[in-house]
């Protein structure tokens, strides 16, 4: 453009002007060219990927398999519990238990078990303290136990899985007509003979307060049972 | 003399409990295995019959460890390296049971933690996601089963509530509470409607209204109280926050609010804050 005008100055006004106009035509006419082209390229990308906002998502195809998650412990046990004050008595009963993850499980506890005479009936032969019914021992419990995850060495080859485990929780026991709050506090060991079949034995302790005796105190009556339990 | 057969009779009275007990337990675990062996040829039977939808994975790491037992204590005994593949059995919280082959076409059986499956793929290639019990499952969950301890009007209480998940913000909770006064005992049952805000968070707060009956009995040693049962029907207003912790568990703060409806001339109101776990369906 500079060369053109200093070549012949007395045209520069109407020849500048055509030029500029027809520049001007040119350049509108080339971007419109090379805008609807890049429209073009556009509309095309916009047709192999997806664009902004499409109503017509594809389903992503997910496949799901079913795999048999076995963490519900299902317990049933049988020991000794020993009601301070009412001899020392069978219980049985059941736990149900929900593994959390390898150390964490919660578990629920329901037991029975029938209290026995104080040595104060026995030797006085008197009248007995309570009905039969309120002799009927009952307890339940929501715990929370860890489990130190180890090992059985039977013999070189013969080794099984193991948990020894340390419970926590409170509940409730009803006997003598009354339900106290009850604390739970346990030890306990599994031996896992298979994936989902173990045998346990535990030690519970079972602290509430009662006054069954005459003055309110804590009592503190002591369990211990063996269970078979399966893994669901 | 007397003392000695008391003593023999409870001794008898003992002997005869163990019988009994046995003869239950046994039953009862006869009846679980059962179950249990239902369960495993059914089991059995449906992977029979569908062998191409076994969970077949190829490694994609370098390498993945095989421990003895499901958890991260058990030894390593036997690394599946890349490009082998390996089944998927069975799983125990974050571990699942696998089959690989090893040299000679010998099975061999362990277990291989999450982390560990997440650097698999399926055979075709495409990725693998772990989901039991994740905050995804957890979204799309029907039932809840909570267990929690806490003070109604500062004597100790115990709540289990079972709740069925309507839609991601209501539920419905049916609720057993046992409160352990010093002069009486309290049970509540409740029903309520619970409205969760942000169900998409891992943390939320809700809101609960419900109805239900208490029922007050006298201890036994209150001198001739009455043995009488009383009942009355209260109404209630909750507000809690849950977190989602992991695996299929939730913890959850509360505080509720009830009003007795009494056949006295006053009402009663109680308030009991409690803490608690779920675990969910």
């Amino acid at each position: 453009m500079h060369h053109l005008f200093s070549v012949k100055p007395r045209q520069t006004s109407i020849t500048g002007l055509l030029i500029l106009i027809v520049s001007c035509l040119v350049s509108l006419s080339l971007s419109t060219a090379v805008n609807a082209q890049s429209r073009g390229l556009a509309l095309e990308q916009s047709q192999n990927d997806a664009p902004d906002i499409d109503p017509n998502v594809e389903r992503r195809d997910i496949k799901e398999f079913d795999i048999d998650s076995e963490n519900i412990e299902v317990t049933a046990f049988v020991g000794v519990i020993s009601i301070e004050d009412f001899e020392s008595n069978v219980v049985y009963g059941a736990r149900v238990a929900y593994h959390i993850n390898e150390n964490l499980f919660i578990e629920g506890t329901y037991g029975m078990a029938t209290a026995g005479e104080t040595s104060f009936e026995i030797l006085s032969g008197g009248a007995p303290f309570l009905t039969d019914d309120e002799r009927d021992y009952s307890y339940y419990d929501a715990s929370v136990g860890y489990n130190f995850n180890g090992e059985l060495f039977v013999t070189d080859s013969l080794v099984f899985n193991t948990d020894l485990y340390l419970t926590l929780g409170a509940g409730s026991t009803e006997f003598g007509g009354d339900d106290r709050f009850t604390l739970s506090v346990g030890a306990g060991y599994r031996v896992l003979f298979t994936d989902y079949f173990a045998v346990r034995l535990d030690i519970r302790d079972n602290m509430f307060k009662t006054d069954i005796i005459g003055e309110e105190k804590n009592v503190q009556n002591l369990s211990y049972t063996i269970s078979t339990s399966f893994f669901f | 003399m007397k003392c000695a057969t008391r003593q023999t009779n409870s001794f008898i009275r003992i002997c005869i409990g163990v019988l009994q007990t046995l003869v239950f337990t046994t039953t009862l675990t006869m009846c679980l295995a059962g179950i249990a062996h239902a369960q495993l040829s059914t089991d059995e039977a449906s992977a029979t019959q569908n062998q191409t939808d076994k969970l077949v994975l190829e490694v994609t790491s370098p390498f993945i460890n095989v421990h003895t037992g499901p958890a991260s204590e058990y030894p390593v005994f036997h690394v599946v390296g890349k490009g082998e593949s390996i089944v998927i059995l069975k799983s125990r919280t974050n571990w699942y049971k696998v089959r690989t082959f090893i040299a000679g076409g010998k099975a061999l059986e362990g277990w291989v933690a999450e982390e560990s499956l997440l650097t698999t793929a399926l055979e075709d290639g495409s990725e693998i996601m772990a989901s039991s019990g994740s905050f995804e499952d957890y979204q799309n969950r029907d039932w809840e089963i909570t267990f929690a301890g806490g003070v109604l009007d500062s004597v100790s209480a115990l709540t289990l509530t079972g709740t069925w998940v309507w839609t991601p913000n209501l539920s419905v909770d049916a609720s057993y509470t046992q409160a352990f006064g010093d002069f009486s005992e309290n049970k509540i049952w409740s029903l309520r409607m619970r409205h969760t805000f942000f169900p998409k968070w891992r943390i939320s707060p809700y809101l609960a209204l419900g109805t239900g009956e208490i029922r007050t009995k006298p201890r036994a040693n209150l001198v001739q109280s009455g043995d009488e049962v009383r009942k009355s029907s209260h109404y209630e207003i909750g507000a809690g926050l849950r977190y989602y912790l992991a695996n299929s568990v939730l913890v959850k703060v509360e505080y509720r609010s009830l009003l007795a409806l009494t056949d006295r001339d006053e009402q009663e109101r109680l308030d009991q804050w409690m803490l608690g776990a779920s675990v969910f369906f």
